[in-house]
C-alpha cells in the first residue's frame, strides 16, 4: 500500500492533468478553461498494485477511455477528490456458509468496493461519483417481489485481523454478530448497508467503515442491528474521510433476521 | 332608473333569473372544483404516484360539481325526489340504450379501484404493449414503444388477461438455446455459468438457472434464465446472447440449426448434393 494518501484537496493550474492509476485502472482529470476533462479507463481484473497519482506518462490509454467534459464558466482551481462507498448496500457471501453455534459471538471483516469521487472546491460540484470496480448487481430479500437492489459480492469473511488484504480500492467493515438464540445461525450472504457507514482511514491509509454490531436476541426472527458511533478500534488513528452517503440519526435499527442474513 | 328596477323585478318574477342564477352557481361551482382539485393535488404531489394524483384529481373534481348540481337545480325550483325517481326510470332506458359505455364505464371504476396497473407502468394486453399515458371513465389509453397511441376499452382490459410489465423491480430473462449432440453438457452448464457471473447487469441473487428442456430435432435444448433489474431487461439479453455466441466460438460449441436431407423413399439412399459451376470456370472435384 502507498504510503500517501490519493484523496484530499488537489490544486489544477490551466491545462494541468492529473491521473489515479491503480495496475490499468486509470482515471484521469484535466482542467481547460471553461471545461474539466476526465477519461475514465476500465478493466476487467482486479488490480492489488498501490495507488498511483501523478501526470500520465504516455497517452497510449486515453484512446480506450471513456471521455467526459464538464462545463464551467471559469473553471476553478481546486478538486476535492475523495473515496466513497458505494451508492447501494453490498451483499458478501463467504465462500463457505459460516455458522455462529448458539450463544457464541464472532467478529468479521468485510471488505466492500470504493468509488472515487471528486468535487469541485469551493461549492462542491460532483464531477465525477465511478467506482474502480463495479460489483454485479443482485437481489436481497425474501422474495422476488419484496427486496432491495444491492451489490453482490463475494468475500473471505475473514475473522483474525491479520488475515485482512489492505487494499487501495477496499474498505473493510468490522461486524460483531452475536448470537443469543438456542439456535445456530447460519450466515451464507451478509447485506452490509454500506450507504449508512462512515469512511474512515487509519495511520497507513487503510480505508476502514464504521462497525457493526447484530444481535440475535432469543425471538424468533428478530435481529438489532447498531451502528457504531466512531471509527473501529482495529483502525489506529484513523481520521474521518466521509460521510454516509444516506444521511440517518438513528444508530439502532431493528430488521427482520431476513434482512441481514440470508 | 325606474325601468331598470322594473326590470329586475320582472326578471326575478320570471323563471328566466332563477336559471340564471342555476347557472352561474354552476359555472362558478365548475372553476371553484377545477381549482380545488388542481390545488390538491400540487399540495399532494410529491407524495402520490401519477396514478393516485389522476384519481384524487377526478373524485374532489366530481364531488363538488355533483354538489353543485344538486345546488343549481335546487335553486331553479326542481324537486329531486323527483328527479331521483325519473332518473331511476331514465337511467333504464339509458342503460338499454348504452350497454357499451355503460359496461366501459363500471370496468373503468373497477380498473381505478382494483390498480393492476398504474400510469407510467408498461402493459401487455393481447398483442399490444405499450406505456400507460391514461386511465379514463370509458377507456385507457397507451404509447407503444413505436410511438403509437392506442386505445382500449376498458371493458376489454377487464375481460382480457393484462400483463403489468413494471410491477416488481426485478425481471428473468429465459434465453433459449441449442447445443449439438455432440457437445459436453457439464462444460455448456459451466461456460454459461460463468458468462453469467462477468456479466455486472445479471444479478448474483436470484442465481441464474439451467434447465435442459429436451432432445429437438437438431440440437439438445436449453433454457438459461438470468435475472435483472427491469430496466436493464433487454440490454442483459442483448449482451448475454452477445456473450454466450463470442464463448461458443472459441471453446469451439456447435450451435446448429436444422439440418435437411432430401430422401426418395425407404429403398434409396439419399439423393447425391452436387454443385454446378458456371460456363467458363472449372471443374470442382464435386464433378469429377
Amino acid at each position: 500500500m502507498a504510503n500517501n494518501a490519493w484523496w484530499g484537496e488537489f490544486t489544477f493550474s490551466l491545462q494541468q492533468q492529473r491521473c489515479w492509476q491503480l495496475g490499468e485502472r486509470t482515471i484521469i482529470l484535466k482542467r481547460l478553461e471553461n471545461e474539466w476533462n476526465s477519461w475514465n479507463l476500465e478493466t476487467d481484473t482486479e488490480s492489488d498494485e498501490p495507488m498511483v497519482v501523478g501526470e500520465l506518462d504516455d497517452n497510449c490509454c486515453i484512446e480506450q477511455a471513456k471521455f467526459g467534459r464538464y462545463l464551467q464558466q471559469h473553471t476553478s482551481e481546486k478538486v476535492q477528490v475523495l473515496p466513497l462507498l458505494a451508492d447501494r448496500s453490498v451483499v458478501a457471501r463467504p465462500d463457505t456458509p459460516l455458522t455462529l453455534l448458539a450463544g457464541e459471538k464472532a467478529r468479521l471483516y468485510v471488505s466492500t468496493p470504493i468509488w472515487f469521487s471528486a468535487k469541485l472546491e469551493p461549492k462542491g460540484e460532483c464531477l465525477l461519483d465511478l467506482p474502480f470496480w463495479r460489483p454485479s448487481d443482485s437481489w436481497f430479500g425474501p422474495s422476488t417481489r419484496v427486496g432491495q437492489i444491492c451489490y453482490a459480492k463475494y468475500t473471505a469473511a475473514r475473522i483474525q485481523l491479520t488475515n485482512i488484504e489492505k487494499r487501495p480500492h477496499r474498505a473493510i467493515t468490522p461486524i460483531s454478530v452475536i448470537n443469543n438464540h438456542d439456535q445456530p445461525l447460519t450466515i451464507e450472504r451478509i447485506n452490509v448497508p454500506v450507504t449508512l457507514l462512515h469512511l474512515y482511514a487509519d495511520e497507513e491509509h487503510q480505508l476502514w467503515t464504521t462497525g457493526m454490531s447484530v444481535h440475535r436476541g432469543s425471538h424468533v426472527d428478530n435481529v438489532e442491528l447498531h451502528l457504531d458511533k466512531h471509527a473501529p478500534v482495529e483502525a489506529l488513528s484513523s481520521t474521518l474521510i466521509s460521510n454516509p452517503r444516506v444521511a440517518t440519526g438513528q444508530s439502532i435499527l431493528i430488521r427482520s433476521i431476513s434482512s441481514l442474513f440470508a | 332608473m325606474k325601468d331598470i328596477v322594473a326590470f329586475i323585478e320582472l326578471l326575478k318574477a320570471s323563471h328566466l333569473f332563477a336559471l340564471s342564477q342555476a347557472l352561474l352557481l354552476f359555472i362558478i361551482g365548475f372553476i371553484f372544483a377545477r381549482l380545488i382539485s388542481s390545488a390538491v393535488v400540487k399540495i399532494v404531489k410529491h407524495k402520490m404516484t401519477a396514478h393516485g394524483q389522476l384519481f384524487l384529481k377526478r373524485s374532489i373534481f366530481y364531488s363538488i360539481l355533483v354538489l353543485v348540481t344538486i345546488s343549481a337545480l335546487d335553486n331553479v325550483g326542481i324537486d329531486l325526489s323527483i328527479l331521483l325517481g325519473a332518473a331511476g326510470i331514465f337511467t333504464v332506458a339509458l342503460g338499454f340504450a348504452s350497454q357499451t359505455s355503460a359496461s366501459n364505464l363500471i370496468s373503468g371504476l373497477f380498473l381505478m379501484i382494483e390498480r393492476p396497473f398504474s400510469i407510467t407502468d408498461v402493459i401487455k394486453v393481447n398483442d399490444i404493449t405499450g406505456e400507460v399515458i391514461s386511465i379514463d371513465l370509458l377507456s385507457v389509453k397507451l404509447r407503444t414503444f413505436d410511438n403509437l397511441f392506442v386505445r382500449i376499452p376498458n371493458e376489454s382490459m377487464i375481460k382480457s388477461a393484462v400483463t403489468t410489465m413494471t410491477k416488481y423491480p426485478i425481471r428473468r430473462a429465459d434465453l433459449k438455446l441449442g447445443i449439438a449432440y455432440k457437445e459436453d453438457i457439464e462444460k455448456v452448464r459451466k461456460i454459461l455459468l460463468d458468462i453469467a457471473a462477468k456479466n455486472l447487469i445479471c444479478l448474483e441473487e436470484p442465481a441464474p438457472v439451467f434447465i435442459l428442456t429436451g432432445f429437438g430435432s437438431s440440437s439438445i435444448d436449453i433454457q438459461f434464465s438470468v435475472w435483472a433489474r427491469r430496466e436493464n431487461f433487454l440490454a442483459l439479453k442483448n449482451s448475454m446472447y452477445t456473450e454466450i455466441k463470442k464463448a461458443f466460438d472459441q471453446q469451439g460449441i456447435e450451435i446448429p440449426f436444422p439440418h435437411v436431407s432430401l430422401y426418395a423413399g425407404t429403398a434409396t439412399k439419399p439423393f447425391p448434393v452436387a454443385t454446378t459451376l458456371d460456363k467458363g470456370t472449372e471443374i470442382g472435384d464435386s464433378e469429377k
